[in-house]
């Protein structure tokens, strides 16, 4: 655990370079060990996200979009949709919080930085808000950022 | 020669016919005097089994023992006979047996099966069993690939052993996998462990069922005293955690994996200060087998239909034969008066990739024809790999420094 907690503290230091509002709770191995962030996108709505990070690095970790609560075009709850390849979301969370697909655990390796997951969960909310605005699936607009 | 020295012949022509007494055999003498003073119940199953309608009668090694037996150091007509009691094994200088039947105690044939080292005893000149008993792999991973690499290094002598899978056997598994259908539904690791028993009936067999990345601080301590681990998983993320805590302890690691419909795989030897899984695979690696579409779906999109791949028995086979191969020799690194030490040599890769077939990624090979020459399937190729001198588990300083690098504030100019 030694050797995570200090790797942790070391990418919290780089997360705060570009994220300012993020941390890392429980870092000494309590229950709830995270990252929770707090994003802004460019359209200055903010995004409250939690990152379990218990399996971190050996698995790709979750990010889950704890606030606002998420909706689609068409006003259903993205967290209704399952896992969607169209809207590039993994099941969510057991209190229905959507996840975000950014690494796929198979193509996960255990040097990539939750700096680098954080800056992939920016770009789906990006995507996610060009969703909200025309109505065509994430995964469209993904593939032109 | 005088008529009295004549035996007298019962032809069992008069009077009713005699009971015929079954054979025992005894497996282990060292075993089973472990059993010296166990009670024994009629009616509950195990310790005695009897084979081809009680042509032969099984008394089971102490690890699966249950308490059918009554285990004597004295023959059973200088004891209070009770009811229940239906077969009496005598351990003293020798084994002998006897059976209830008919009303009466009659003696049995007994054949002590030898023990373990006579039993590995076509090993000799090869590998002295007594080299390798007391050495402990754990195998993690116990799907088609996993049961054959256990399968054949208890064969091979080894003698301990530390299980590890998180699965029940299906009907789907049978067709390449170790355990047959008499073992569906139970958990790998317990018919494995009846599987190993039953080559070798003093192995000395652990088992951990869960899962090993979930379940991390509980699966790591019984790795302790481990001299190899074999990660015959189907993911990376229980790769990883095997990769790690072999390099942190200096404990060989042998991986290997079949690709896509096991047109081919690879098999990796992380050894101490040798390049480890991180260092050889960025991004992932190779596209691998869907083994089951259960462990895939934890990370696929509901709306696109995963299935679990086909492959054959014995595409997987070369790949866990190498494996068990690579471990064997890791396990007998040193030990170089035996014959098999010459393998130390060979097979010093890290990485060694085999092709089934021209197909997938090996669609590009030559035809195997007749040449020693170019990429071919059905042969082995090693790879040459050092370490990454980034690697985050080989060299975690140098990794770690790099990210408080990029964590510090840059100059910037007004």
């Amino acid at each position: 655990m030694s050797d995570k907690r200090v790797r942790l503290g070391v990418e919290e230091q780089l997360l705060r370079k570009y994220f300012p509002s993020v941390r890392i709770q429980d870092k000494d191995g309590g229950p709830n060990l995270g990252l929770v962030g707090r994003i802004h996108s460019n359209s200055g709505t903010v995004y409250t996200l939690f990152c379990p990070l218990q399996e971190f690095p050996e698995r790709s970790p979750p990010v889950y979009v704890i606030d606002p609560k998420l909706r689609c075009y068409d006003g259903k709850l993205v967290s209704d949709l399952g896992s969607s390849n169209a809207m590039h979301v993994l099941a969510p969370s057991d209190h229905g919080h959507p996840q975000i697909c950014h690494y796929n655990d198979r193509y996960w390796e255990s040097k990539l930085t939750l700096y680098k997951v954080l800056l992939k969960c920016r770009i789906w909310l990006e995507a996610y808000e060009c969703h909200l605005r025309e109505g065509k699936p994430v995964d469209h607009y993904l593939s032109h950022m | 020669m005088n008529d009295d020295d004549l035996p007298y012949v019962d032809f069992g022509s008069s009077g009713a016919p005699k009971a015929v007494c079954t054979s025992a055999l005894v497996i282990g003498h060292e075993a089973l005097a472990l059993w010296r003073g166990v009670a024994s119940r009629e009616g509950q199953a195990g310790a005695a089994t009897s084979h081809d309608d009680g042509d032969v009668w099984m008394l089971e090694s102490p690890a699966q023992r249950s308490e059918q037996v009554w285990v004597s150091s004295v023959s059973p007509k200088e004891r209070e006979v009770r009811d229940s009691i239906t077969r009496w094994v005598q351990i003293d200088a020798q084994v002998r047996s006897w059976c209830w039947m008919g009303g009466e105690w009659l003696e049995e044939s007994v054949v002590v099966a030898p023990s373990p080292d006579a039993v590995f005893d076509r090993n000799r000149g090869l590998i002295e069993s007594s080299r390798l008993k007391e050495k402990c792999v754990a195998i993690v991973g116990l799907g088609s690939g996993g049961s054959m690499i256990a399968s054949h290094l208890v064969r091979a002598g080894v003698g301990r052993f530390v299980l590890v899978d998180r699965d029940r056997l299906e009907v789907h598994n049978v067709g390449r996998h170790v355990c047959g259908l008499d073992d569906l539904g139970r958990r790998k690791t317990r018919a494995m462990r009846d599987h190993i028993l039953s080559r070798n009936p003093v192995a000395d067999v652990r088992i951990f069922e869960g899962d090993i990345v979930t379940e991390r601080d509980r699966f790591l301590p019984i790795l302790e005293g481990c001299d190899a681990i074999v990660g015959a998983t189907d993911n990376n993320a229980s790769r990883r955690v095997i990769n790690r805590y072999a390099v942190e302890n200096g404990v060989p690691a042998i991986f290997g994996r079949a690709y896509v419909r096991a047109c081919g795989g690879d098999a990796i030897a992380v050894r101490p200060n040798g390049p480890c899984y991180n260092c050889l695979f960025q991004g992932g690696g190779p596209e691998e087998e869907v083994s089951s579409a259960s462990s895939e779906q934890a990370s696929a999109y509901a709306d696109v239909e995963v299935v679990a791949e086909p492959g054959l028995a014995m595409d997987v086979a070369p790949i866990a034969l190498f494996c068990a191969r690579l471990t064997l020799a890791e396990l007998t690194r040193g030990m170089d008066d035996l014959s098999i030490a010459t393998l130390n040599e060979d097979l010093e890769a890290a990485l060694y990739l085999w092709g089934n077939r021209r197909d997938g990624q090996f669609s590009g090979w030559k035809p195997l024809g007749f040449s020693p020459s170019g990429l071919r399937v059905q042969r082995w190729y090693g790879m040459r790999a050092a370490v990454r001198p980034d690697c985050d588990v080989c060299r975690p300083e140098a990794f770690l420094a790099s990210l408080r690098e990029r964590a510090e504030p840059q100059d910037t100019n007004p």
